[in-house]
């Protein structure tokens, strides 16, 4: 079992310097000279002789005017020293952009995933054992709309009439301006507070959550309604539910101790699926919202040409997907006692 | 395996019922809703006296586990139930849900037909049995992991202690079969239904698991219905036995006279499909042909088509369940179903009953060559 998370932990570092080669070289295929995409539009104001300098003075330090090898071989070294280039939107380090826009988003992702679980969970049970019923159809409807519903369409509309129109959810941002931030310790606001008792601030920055975590909970929380209803339907007419039931247990035990420890095991493999999904969910939500989190620095950076930003999200979101999927392997081996076994020989 | 001795002869011991048995089954229909709805149970009728075991054979899908399972309606959803049930005065039939709780497990525990999936596979056995115990009566979590212990220690698991916190993929099948066995006992249930308890066993396993089946329900006087495809199974543990075929009981005696003298062509040829060791055989027996399919309703016998001593009538009408005196005389002097019951009144297979044969044509005792079954 360690043996196994050592193993995996180590392949992470090779994963990554292949998700660097990647991005690196499909950034170059891009039909455009770096330097003028660094400058943007800075560089037609200045002077031939001006921008000359500047040029030579770019290429000095990323080496962008040499082969493309190079220029990978020198970007590895400088991502190993924690240096990812400058973004060309904020004129900032990108690994400081970067500090600064993961936790937020490390917040929203949280929450979202739980909302999915805390509703879509007891939702699919609730269906399954009204299979065939009034319910059980109400719920195909609903559920369908909501996952065929773009993500990006539910924030903007929604955040049209909740927050626009009738003000229940909050603003853009994590806090209201009038809200004194806690002092930063983790960079999320919420667990921020919590460490500097502010309950004022918790209360307001889980407002400021709340609607953007919603949006991206519920939609998945439908997805993973529908895989826990359909696994608890094949569970409720196992042979071993039949046991149960023949014990004469209360229909409680056999709906929640019996089918569904059986039947949320697939949505563990499911979370890992949606926690990709949900990376995608932020780039389209965060912006509409306005929290700053990393969707919002990947779509800026993304609508600007900021190639070293591009590459410092797609790093981070590699980096986060590798670990979901260790995650989701050994949250495996706690809900599946035939898996813990497997691994042990 | 003990052999048949006389004192097993059954007779109604201690009337919990009103009419003196314990389970009292009438007309047990159980159809499948599909697009052609499978008539899995066409109308079984059968008492059980406290304390005796019975067998009831038949192949698959002659609808012995279905009715097995249906006495506490334990089906699934598209299985409508037509028919009384009545388990020591009580008619299972109209119970509701939460009723019936407290009949399963604890006045009826059932012994499955396969051990590999009958049981959870992601709780520990000694969750599965604990909340057994403690469904039964109310005792703390450390008390009825404790009395989880005992009981797997009563059905010879070694290492009980231990072993309560493995989980069934950890048991052998035969050890899992043993823990089955021990949710199904603890309760002191006045009726256990063992639903084809070995046929997922290796061969060595089986005579274990019918010792400890045997040795337990004896020890506590609890009547056991037992479900088999083998009547080499039923031979040494039962004292009555009923045959089933496509859906009805064809032939219901003691357990003695159906092997020593079957008084139905089925039963005969389910005699003759046992290997034995005595005669040189050249090849397996088989029964030639397909059971009917339960989808179709079939006019006559249902095994006419199967059946050696097929007559005319065979193909025409039914034959109802008749003593084996009526059964011999009615084809020959055309008896109607009314003057049958006439002469026999509405025979039910029960504790003491006469032989009961489902045939217009019984084969005569000499002509069968089969003894007194594998083990008589």
């Amino acid at each position: 079992m360690r043996w196994y998370v050592l193993r995996r932990l180590a392949l992470v570092p090779f994963v990554l310097l292949g998700m660097t080669a990647i991005t690196f070289f499909v950034s170059q295929l891009i039909p455009i000279d770096p330097v003028a995409a660094y400058l943007g539009g800075r560089g037609a104001a200045h002077s031939d002789e001006a921008e000359r300098a500047i040029i030579d003075a770019l290429n000095a330090r990323w080496g962008w005017d040499k082969p493309i090898p190079e220029r990978y071989w020198i970007y590895l070294t400088n991502l190993l020293q924690g240096d990812m280039g400058d973004s060309s939107h904020t004129a900032r380090g990108v690994s400081t952009d970067l500090a600064n826009v993961v936790p937020p988003t490390i917040e929203l992702v949280v929450a979202a995933l739980l909302i999915a679980m805390v509703f879509g969970i007891p939702l699919g049970v609730f269906a399954a054992a009204r299979r065939g019923g009034f319910w059980d159809t109400g719920f195909k409807v609903i559920s369908t709309l909501a996952i065929s519903v773009p993500v990006f369409w539910l924030a903007i509309v929604g955040f049209t009439v909740f927050y626009g129109r009738w003000g229940w959810a909050a603003g853009p941002g994590q806090l209201d301006i009038f809200t004194r931030p806690p002092p930063e310790v983790t960079r999320m606001v919420t667990v921020d507070s919590i460490l500097a008792r502010r309950w004022d601030a918790l209360f307001d920055t889980l407002h400021h959550l709340a609607f953007p975590a919603l949006v991206l909970g519920l939609v998945i929380g439908f997805y993973f309604a529908r895989v826990v209803r359909s696994e608890m339907v094949d569970a409720l007419e196992s042979d071993y539910v039949r046991t149960a039931r023949g014990k004469g247990l209360r229909r409680r035990l056999v709906l929640y101790r019996h089918a569904l420890r059986n039947a949320v095991i697939p949505v563990i493999t499911l979370s890992g699926l949606a926690f990709g999904s949900l990376l995608i969910g932020i780039i389209v939500v965060e912006p509409v919202v306005g929290w700053p989190g990393l969707g919002q620095y990947a779509f800026t950076a993304a609508t600007r040409l900021d190639l070293n930003a591009i590459s410092g999200v797609v790093l981070v979101i590699s980096l986060a997907y590798v670990l979901a999927n260790l995650a989701v392997d050994l949250m495996y081996t706690v809900a599946d006692p035939r898996v813990r076994d497997g691994m042990k020989s | 395996m003990k052999s048949l001795s006389a004192e097993t002869t059954a007779g109604p011991a201690g009337p919990p019922g009103a009419d003196g048995h314990l389970l009292s089954v009438r007309d047990l229909r159980v159809t499948f809703r599909a697009k052609r709805p499978v008539r899995a149970v066409n109308g079984v009728s059968y008492d059980l006296a406290a304390g005796e075991h019975v067998g009831l054979v038949g192949e698959s899908g002659s609808g012995k586990s279905a009715g097995a399972l249906a006495l506490v309606r334990l089906l699934p959803d598209y299985a409508e139930l037509d028919g009384s049930v009545t388990l020591a005065g009580a008619d299972l039939m109209s119970l509701s849900e939460r009723e019936l709780r407290s009949i399963r497990g604890d006045e009826v525990g059932i012994v499955y037909q396969d051990p590999f999936s009958s049981l959870n596979p992601v709780l520990t056995v000694g969750k599965q049995l604990t909340e057994v115990v403690r469904k039964h009566r109310s005792v703390g979590a450390r008390a009825g992991r404790k009395e989880a212990a005992r009981l797997l220690e009563t059905v010879g698991v070694p290492n009980a202690e231990e072993r309560i916190a493995d989980y069934p993929h950890q048991f052998s099948g035969g050890m899992r079969q043993r823990a089955v066995i021990a949710m199904a006992v603890s309760p002191r249930p006045a009726l256990l239904i063992a639903d084809e308890p070995t046929t997922a066993l290796d061969v060595t396993v089986q005579a274990q698991i019918l010792e400890l089946l045997q040795q337990l329900t004896s020890e506590h006087g609890t009547t056991m219905l037992l479900i088999t495809h083998d009547l080499g199974v039923v031979a040494g543990v039962t004292q009555r036995l009923m045959v089933m075929y496509a859906g009805r009981i064809v032939e219901a005696s003691s357990t003695e006279d159906v092997f020593a003298r079957p008084a139905h062509p089925y039963t005969v040829a389910l005699h003759r499909s046992l290997p034995r060791i005595d005669t040189r055989q050249e090849r397996l027996v088989t029964i030639e042909g397909q059971p009917p399919d339960p989808s179709h309703l079939v006019e006559g016998c249902p095994f006419a088509p199967r059946c050696p001593s097929r007559i005319d009538r065979c193909a025409v009408e039914n034959p109802p369940l008749m003593t084996l005196p009526t059964a011999r005389r009615a084809a020959a002097a055309g008896w109607e179903p009314l003057a049958i019951r006439e002469r026999d009144g509405n025979p039910v297979p029960g504790p003491a009953g006469p032989h009961l044969t489902a045939c217009w044509n019984p084969p005569v005792p000499e002509a069968s060559s089969t003894g007194a079954g594998g083990n008589g």
